[in-house]
């Protein structure tokens, strides 16, 4: 893209993202062709590394159709964006295929710190010193990462997942080492995850940012944290688990919580899906502990379905344009169903399936999730999430009263094509999955358990 | 449980939603005013209705048995079947719902803001209820159960006229709430199998467990039913509810936390239960006494309705949680008329809520000068007492000997509060026939119903007749 | 033939409700007088035919037989019913105050059929759906708001009492019918509340003293209507269903003493309010009242309940009634005494009318209640007190304006009470013992008739108190009513406001509101928030490693 910007002398918004399509369909490939091919110790390739890679091209590529229709609507350049997040990208795929905790360690952080430089597209004064505190905050999380895998490697040189995996099995490495590095680590990636405590940059980040950055980091990156966390968890530090349960259990539950109670004090559109994205990690993380094959399901189901219904909702925010500018607040959406009524439908269905209503898409992911926790027996987590839920419920109901039932005070612009075309494709593959569940419930149990040798 | 090859639950529960998704699609302009959309609405309600008639008569009755059973595989792991079945109690009731519904869409039929919003949201719900009543497996009647809340959220909040916001989120909350109790009910049960509802009782749970199981099964569907303190979040809606099929709907879903009462209750729930089933009543008939007081001493029209409903499904729920299952079909038979009556009474009240607002009348002796809305608004108020002009006159009497025989002091109260919600409706109504002082000459009168609509009305009347002269009077 | 008067009379009944109000009035009514005649000689041929029996399936689990057999229940009252009918029917023909006398026709058709079905009555349902379908009928028959919402409350409240009577008896028994009654007194459930529940009803229905305030404000319409009301319709249907259910009074200590206390408290109080009223309908309403308190005072105080005698009293009273409509009419349909007083000078024809009906009222009184001679002479002083005020006010003060109806007319009104009297006078095989007391009866009556005793009771003519005051509302009102209606108003305010909008919903709301300002708080431009956050996140951490290394 570089090459093109230097020397093509006449390019579009749309020629950037023809690149990146064509380069992210050519990953997409390779990944598929080499999808058991490691590369010596470094790199791995297996079902469940192949299955989140998938799933973020698609995405991205969804994304990036969507987000030129923004450049172009705007006549704004796009090179800075496509090139930003072809290269977070490629950190993404790295992290996600890394056997090796450094490889991990380098490509995560670069892809974080990839966010910032996409702050900064077409970002006002204020916004910029909000950015900069974004980073100074990366910053320090990506130490405290680099300082737990560097304890480590202190301890053993070769920081292979299998080879730490039995240093700790072997007590090579002695547990206070790798309680602190396990806890700088995951301090750092539940930094990335936005998940409590470590959760107020996000909604801020998404806010300020431009529409394709904010869907973006909503939707693609948590993707990879997560395959990245779970890997982490289970490949490195398995034997240190059950020292974190309650560590974990505390952040989830806290996610939970604030997410709720975020999301009800807020009156911009994305900081409440941000919160409510944060109720929703909250609940995975609940959810994933003990880490076995149904926990592990149900978790990756409820967050595939939080990723399907939070891109349609960011998909409706690009019709939500009055006069030139993206809306995001709940006083610029009154009325809008009078003038959209199919944007404003789909919107309500995607926050429905948010809530996880039956029979949306949502309620499968809420059933797996929930039912697991009671197979556990953990009554009580079940029931902060819900209550939390309900919480979260009544900032819902403020948008949908806002959609639905305030009189309009605003004319908004005219839609692209391509958006309802994302939208109804979003939405029947929500009708077709609810439909038949089988391949999600039963056929992506055997790519996820993978994982867990 | 009969299993026969059938076609009618399958067009019984697609019906309405094909209607729903015509009705996305069908143009409405300035020059059709609204009436595709509400010819729409009511081909999909009749059409539905002809085959319930049908069903009824292929029904096998005096078994109890659900038939006309249908298994929809959704997922082998874990294993979740639908299933879905009918008796002549579900039939009723879905018969009554969709009668009330028609009877709505006439109500509405002038009124053009926003009406294919309106259809669509009372299509869907009405398309929930229905599944919800044809639902024989715990996930199913959960998905029915709480997938029918946004339409009518959507239409209350819509054609409400709601001025506190607040009150509209209680409202969706409180239900979501009891939506949530049973969710975790039925991942509890679940784990167990997959019961079919009657099957329920045999989960074998630890008695912890089973005491919240059953609790929260509980709590789930009297967050339905106007019991204290759920019966706040009723009251406060209904009495902004000007538009007749809002009304009608949000007035149906107490139905539902009595109908999941009637299947979940008494017969399977456990013996553990049985000093908190005591409490409930308590609670039930406190309840109905206090609402009947504020229904008899509050002047608006509404409430009145609301407090008269409000009794009787609580009526109905002490009835289902007799220590017997013979009293079923009364409950369905009753339903049944009840149902149609509370609709037909909120047609006609709505139309003269409407005349009073346009042409700036009083409400105190508007039914002087209207003879077709005063004859209708005092057969269905009688037959809304109970005088012998439907199936609730006598099969109500069987739930009162049931009642009484149990415990006659408690059964005491309740009549108490049957007959003072009866008086406050009949109260209204001479108040509404009884002008204060004389009419002046040329003073504006109100416009009586249509001649059509009165017709219907009167097809409404020979059908609630028909159903005390002969409850089985769909039968071959 | 019986079978089909029956449904012949229900036919008819339809067809008279649909037919239009200007068409065929007269014919119409004549039509239908003759269809009662040919039942009223059906029911007396001495081949009447069989009864009516089918299985009525009302209720899905219970399904019962409706049966007509006026030969167990009795063909005399069956024969009274339609006799009280007829003369209705024929009072509708002739009356010129009816806009659609073809609706009357209809609805007095209807309730014929439904008194005879109550009388026949075998089991509860078959009961209560008649008494439920007359109240239904009668509610149609009233014109009156004011009266409508009255009889409709008291009715709705006695009718329900009555079902949830026969509630009690079903759950306890499981049995629907009558006869099996008996075996229910046996057991002695509740049989105080039933007891005095089943009274109420009935004294409710029949409107003796404290629930008779329906049957004064049917005083508005029409005489017809109102005689109709008063003898052959809802009270009469309250002595029904006392005779069908009178095994239930058995069983309480109370029944007894009530009825004692509430006839004579109907007695006193219809006598009172006869001799006091300006009205010629309240009075006609507070006759009724008497006759319905010594009706069942007899009911109470005699060995035996004759009930072909009570039906002939009935009668009787009917056509006394009827009597004071011919004094109204004859009066230019004036029904206020003060005014015909003094204006009007009636015929002697009349007068000989008027005595004709208390002739027949007295003596079938004493027929009825010669088995208690106290009783039987203290109603006979009371009835001809009554009788003979009325007519003295009016002859004893004539007045010079001519009476509105020639003798022709006043023939054909009065036919009833002549036709009637020869009746009586033929079929009549107790005349010869009571002879003495037809002439005692005769000469008492001319006394009191010419010494006029309740002159004074004039005076309350003037007193509008009197007249139109009405003390039995306004005691429902003050201890009953309004005092429903406080507490209402208090508990929506103390249970809906003040608990739980106020209270549990209050605190619901604040708290949240306070853990959405500490979340503001922690989430605001300021760093200190997020760095506590960190600090938390860390201490987290920090603990989990020192419990791992601990452990």
């Amino acid at each position: 893209m570089t090459i093109v910007r230097i020397f093509r002398h006449q390019y579009t918004p749309k020629t950037f993202y023809t690149i990146s399509r064509f380069f992210i369909l050519l990953a997409a490939i390779f990944s598929a062709i080499f999808y058991n091919r490691n590369t010596a110790e470094y790199f791995y390739n297996n079902s469940f590394t192949n299955l989140f890679k998938f799933l973020i091209y698609i995405l991205v590529l969804i994304w990036n159709y969507l987000s030129v229709k923004r450049f172009i609507s705007k006549n704004t350049p796009s090179f800075a964006f496509y090139t930003i997040m072809m290269f977070n990208l490629l950190c993404i795929s790295l992290a996600i295929s890394a056997a090796n905790l450094w490889i991990l360690c380098f490509s995560l952080s670069l892809s974080f710190l990839c966010n910032y430089p996409l702050l900064l597209i077409e970002e006002t004064t204020k916004e910029k010193k909000l950015s900069a505190k974004y980073f100074i905050f990366s910053l320090l999380f990506i130490i405290a990462f680099f300082s737990g895998v560097f304890i480590l490697h202190t301890h053993i040189s070769n920081l292979n997942y299998t080879n730490i995996l039995q240093s700790i099995q072997t007590k090579q490495i002695s547990l206070n080492i790798g309680l602190i590095s396990a806890s700088l680590i995951f301090m750092a990636l539940l930094f990335m995850m936005g998940i409590a405590p470590f959760h107020f940059w996000f909604a801020e980040v998404v806010s300020i940012s431009i529409l394709p950055v904010a869907g973006y980091l909503t939707i693609v990156p948590i993707l990879a944290y997560f395959a990245c966390f779970i890997n982490i968890i289970a490949n490195v530090f398995a034997p240190l688990l059950p020292y974190f349960y309650k560590t974990f259990t505390i952040c989830g539950i806290l996610s939970v919580f604030m997410g709720a109670v975020g999301a009800n004090s807020e009156d911009n559109l994305r900081k409440i899906f941000a919160y409510s994205g944060l109720y929703c990690m909250g609940v995975i993380l609940l959810g994933l502990l003990p880490l076995n094959n149904y926990s592990l399901l149900s978790s990756f189901i409820y967050l595939l379905v939080y990723i399907i219904a939070v891109s349609g909702i960011y998909t409706v925010f690009y019709g939500y344009r009055s006069k030139g500018k993206y809306l995001s607040c709940l006083e610029d959406i009154k009325g809008v169903h009078s003038q959209r009524p199919y944007l404003s439908a789909a919107l309500l269905l995607f926050m429905i399936s948010l809530i996880g209503i039956p029979p949306m898409l949502g309620f499968l992911g809420k059933l797996s999730i929930i039912n697991n926790m009671v197979i556990d027996g953990k009554f009580i987590i079940i029931g902060t999430v819900l209550f939390a839920m309900i919480i979260l419920v009544y900032a819902y109901l403020k948008i949908i009263t806002a959609v639905y039932f305030e009189p309009r005070n605003n004319s908004f612009d005219i839609v692209d094509k391509g958006v309802y075309i994302c939208m109804i494709i979003n939405i029947l593959v929500m009708v077709i999955i609810i439909i038949d569940p089988q391949y999600l419930m039963h056929d992506i149990e055997k790519t996820l358990m993978a994982v867990l040798k | 449980m009969i299993e026969q090859t059938n076609i009618f639950l399958p067009l019984i529960m697609s019906i309405p939603l094909l209607g729903v998704l015509f009705a996305l699609i069908s143009k409405d302009n300035a020059e059709a005013k609204g009436n595709n959309i509400l010819s729409l609405g009511m081909l999909v309600t009749l059409t539905n209705l002809l085959i319930i008639f049908f069903a009824l008569r292929a029904v096998a009755g005096g078994e109890g048995d659900i038939q006309f059973v249908s298994n929809i595989n959704w997922l082998s792991t874990p294993k979740i079947e639908f299933v879905f079945g009918a008796d002549i109690f579900s039939l009723l009731l879905i018969a009554a719902v969709h009668c009330a519904v028609l009877l709505g869409l006439i109500g509405i039929r002038n009124n053009t803001y926003r009406q294919k919003t309106l259809i669509i949201f009372a299509l869907l719900f009405l398309s929930m209820i229905t599944n919800y009543l044809l639902s024989y497996d715990l996930f199913s009647f959960y998905i029915f159960f709480e997938a029918m809340l946004l339409p009518l959220f959507m239409l209350v909040g819509i054609f409400g006229n709601i001025k506190k916001q607040d009150i509209l989120y209680r409202f969706f909350l409180y239900n979501l709430l009891g939506a949530v109790f049973l969710f975790i009910a039925l991942c509890i049960l679940f784990n167990q199998q997959n019961f079919n509802i009657q099957n329920i009782g045999n989960a074998h749970l630890i008695p912890k467990l089973q005491f919240f199981v059953w609790g929260a099964i509980f709590v789930a569907f009297l967050s339905r039913i106007p019991v204290w303190p759920f019966h706040y979040w009723i009251s406060s809606i209904n009495t902004n509810l000007s538009n007749p099929l809002v009304f009608i709907i949000a007035n149906l879903l107490p139905l539902t936390g009595v109908y999941g009462l009637i299947r979940f209750f008494p017969l399977t729930a456990p013996s553990i239960m049985t000093p908190y089933l005591v409490a409930l009543e308590i609670i039930s008939i406190i309840t109905m006494l206090v609402i009947a007081l504020i229904g008899f001493s509050n002047r608006d029209v509404r409430y009145k309705l609301f407090s008269y409903s409000s009794v009787y499904y609580i009526f109905y729920l002490l009835g289902a949680l007799l220590p017997t299952d013979t009293l079923l079909e009364n409950i369905g038979f009753s339903l049944f008329a009840w149902i149609i009556v509370v609709a037909a009474i909120e047609i006609i009240l709505s139309h003269i809520e409407k005349e009073k607002q346009c042409n700036g009348l009083m409400e105190c002796g508007i039914l002087c000068n209207i003879k077709r809305s005063s004859f209708a608004l005092s057969f269905f108020i009688l037959a809304a007492v109970g005088l012998p002009l439907s199936s609730i006159f006598l099969n109500n009497m069987l739930i009162f000997a049931g009642l009484l025989k149990f415990n006659l002091k408690m059964s005491i109260f309740i009549l108490l509060a049957i007959v003072l919600s009866s008086l406050s409706l009949l109260q209204h109504l001479f108040y509404l026939r009884y002008p204060q002082t004389e009419p002046q000459e040329n003073a504006v009168c109100a416009q009586d119903i249509s001649a059509s609509v009165f017709v219907f009305l009167m097809l409404v009347i020979i059908l609630l007749l028909a159903t005390f002269i002969n409850p089985f009077w769909y039968m071959g | 033939m019986f079978i089909n008067f029956i449904f012949l009379l229900v036919a008819v009944g339809f067809l008279s409700l649909l037919l239009p109000a200007k068409r065929m009035k007269t014919f119409w009514s004549l039509a239908v007088i003759c269809i009662m005649g040919y039942s009223i000689f059906s029911i007396l041929s001495p081949y009447p035919g069989n009864a009516i029996s089918f299985v009525w399936q009302a209720i899905p689990n219970l399904p019962v037989s409706i049966e007509l057999n006026p030969w167990q229940s009795g063909v005399y009252g069956i024969l009274g019913v339609l006799i009280l009918h007829t003369i209705a029917i024929y009072y509708n023909t002739i009356s010129q105050q009816e806009q659609n006398p073809n609706i009357i026709s209809g609805l007095l058709l209807f309730n014929c059929v439904f008194m005879i079905t109550a009388f026949c009555s075998i089991n509860y349902i078959q009961l209560l759906a008649a008494v439920g379908m007359a109240d239904v009928v009668v509610y149609g028959m009233i014109n009156d708001l004011n009266a409508k919402r009255y009889y409709i409350y008291g009715n709705f409240i006695a009718d329900f009492v009555l079902l949830n009577i026969l509630a009690i008896i079903l759950g306890q028994q499981g049995k629907v019918d009558i006869t099996h009654l008996e075996e229910y007194t046996k057991s002695w459930h509740h049989r105080d509340f039933i007891a005095i529940m089943l009274l109420a009803a009935i004294f409710i229905k029949s409107g003796l003293a404290f629930f008779h305030v329906t049957y004064q404000k049917i005083a508005s319409l029409s005489f017809n209507r109102l005689n109709f009301i008063l003898f052959a319709s809802t009270p009469l249907i309250g002595l029904i269903s006392l005779l069908l259910l009178n095994n239930i009074l058995t069983i309480s200590r109370y029944s007894e003493s009530l009825i004692k206390i509430f006839s004579c408290l109907s007695i006193v109080w219809g006598f009172s309010g006869y001799i006091s009223s300006d009205s010629l309908k309240r009075k006609a309403s507070y006759n009724a009242m008497l006759l319905w308190g010594l009706v069942y005072a007899g009911y109470v105080w005699l060995p035996n309940f004759p009930l072909n005698k009570f039906f002939v009293l009935l009668t009787s009273a009917y056509l006394f009634n009827v009597s004071l409509n011919i004094i109204s009419k004859d009066s230019g349909d004036e029904t206020y005494i003060s005014k015909i007083a003094g204006n009007i000078c009636h015929s002697k024809m009349l007068f000989l009318i008027y005595f004709a009906a208390i002739c027949l009222y007295c003596i079938n009184w004493l027929i009825f209640s010669k088995d208690n001679t106290v009783l039987s002479l203290s109603g006979l002083l009371l009835i001809m007190l009554i009788t003979s005020q009325t007519i003295s006010e009016i002859y004893l003060n004539q007045g010079s304006q001519q009476s509105s109806i020639s003798s022709g007319r006043l023939f054909f009104i009065s036919l009833p009470v002549l036709s009637f009297l020869v009746a009586f006078i033929l079929h009549n095989d107790h005349l010869t013992i009571t002879y003495a007391y037809f002439i005692g009866i005769i000469i008492t009556w001319l006394l009191l008739f010419l010494i006029f005793p309740l002159q004074c009771f004039g005076k309350a003519h003037n007193i509008s108190f009197i007249q139109a005051g009405d003390v039995t509302t306004a005691i429902y009102s003050g201890m009953i009513l309004h005092p429903i209606q406080a507490i209402g108003r208090s508990l929506r305010i103390a249970i809906d406001f003040l608990l739980v909008e106020r209270t549990i919903i209050s605190s619901i709301k604040n708290s949240i509101l306070f853990f959405i300002f500490t979340f503001k708080s922690l989430h605001n431009d300021k760093i200190w928030g997020k760095i506590l956050l960190i600090i938390f996140g860390i201490v987290l951490f920090a603990a989990t490693y020192y419990k791992g290394v601990a452990k």
